[in-house]
């Protein structure tokens, strides 16, 4: 062995740690963001006209037709471009949450569209 | 905002951004044909009731279901490459996607086999067909329909998954516009040029895929 190629050793199992601990919190915010986010979405995509739900399923039609990895390193850039630097967990976190939008929004339109129309006709009803 | 767009040199390396979206495409179609022919094998191997082969298959599937596929590009390339196994970065790539198909479509072809009731084979038989039939005109016809669109979707996956040959300069779409960014340093035109081009290559592949599905099952689904 050569002396570049050094055994992992227990003192970076702090480091480790410190990923761990990274990938647990942007994790958590995404999930709960594009929760939240997709259920608004989702809510619109079902309830609005074909024009709003044609214009919402390009711009989610994007989001996961690209690979995430141009994603990332696409909003990263373009935000430093723009003059407003952001930090890479916050960027990754951005994006994450809009990605994870964009499959939850899906499943929120079609749970909102698989309760029937008569459901809510008959709760109206007095 | 003050940046300025210089889209020329984009376009002036346009031959070699195409020659890279032809590569994704090609890796990603191998790693979809082999990861195909695994899978079937392992989904045989899981329904089967003796131990080991079952166990194998179960271990392959759980791994490559849980663990990211950056992971999994890491191991093939860095991983083996510690051990004294230096594969070509596309080779790297293509062994991890076959890895990451072969997992997820082991499950999609089981769960589409175990979809079809019993019944349906003892009454083919019983009505005098040999096992080769019951599965050429009644269980498999049924079977691709329901996995079709499963299959479509994972294709749609391993293309974006092979994006990530970027980490171990591979020459498909998004490592070959990393490696014209860093020469000329116009990162954020060549890789909106490359979203545009993955966006292109995702719709041809769905178009594609339900115009094949009209001609196959003739509008059943």
């Amino acid at each position: 062995m050569n002396s570049l190629f050094t055994p992992l050793s227990w003192s970076d199992t702090g480091f480790i740690l410190i990923g761990v601990m990274n990938t647990v919190t942007i994790s958590i915010v995404a999930i709960v963001l594009g929760t939240l986010l997709g259920l608004a979405v989702g809510f619109l995509r079902a309830e609005s006209s074909k024009v709003v739900n044609v214009l919402l399923g390009s711009v989610l039609d994007i989001l996961r037709s690209v690979p995430l990895i141009i994603q990332l390193i696409l909003f990263s850039t373009f935000v430093g471009a723009m003059g407003y630097p952001l930090d890479p967990f916050v960027a990754g976190s951005i994006i994450l949450s809009l990605y994870t939008m964009a499959f939850m929004s899906e499943v929120f339109r079609s749970g909102f569209e698989s309760v029937h129309q008569s459901m809510r006709t008959s709760a109206r009803s007095p | 905002m003050d940046y300025e767009f210089h889209w020329n040199v984009v376009f002036q390396n346009m031959p070699e951004l195409l020659n890279g979206a032809f590569v994704t495409l090609h890796v990603s179609v191998l790693a979809m044909l082999l990861g195909i022919v695994i899978a079937i094998l392992l989904a045989i191997a899981k329904m089967n009731n003796s131990k080991p082969y079952c166990y194998i298959a179960t271990t392959w599937v759980e791994i490559a279901r849980n663990t990211p596929a950056i992971f999994q590009i890491y191991m093939a390339y860095f991983g083996l490459g510690a051990l004294g196994i230096h594969l070509s970065p596309y080779v790297a790539v293509l062994s991890a996607l076959v890895f990451i198909n072969a997992g997820y479509l082991t499950e999609t072809f089981r769960g589409g086999f175990q979809s079809i009731p019993s019944t349906q084979y003892s009454a083919s038989k019983s009505l005098g067909m040999t096992s080769i039939q019951v599965y050429r005109y009644i269980i498999l016809p049924q079977m691709l329909r329901r996995i079709y669109h499963p299959m479509t979707n994972q294709f749609v996956w391993s293309i974006l998954m092979s994006s990530l040959g970027i980490l171990v300069g591979m020459g498909e779409l998004s490592g070959t516009t990393q490696r014209l960014q860093s020469l000329s340093f116009r990162t954020l035109e060549f890789f909106m040029v490359a979203a545009v081009m993955y966006f292109i290559i995702t719709k041809l592949v769905l178009i594609s895929s339900s115009l094949l599905s009209r001609k196959l099952f003739k509008g059943e689904i």
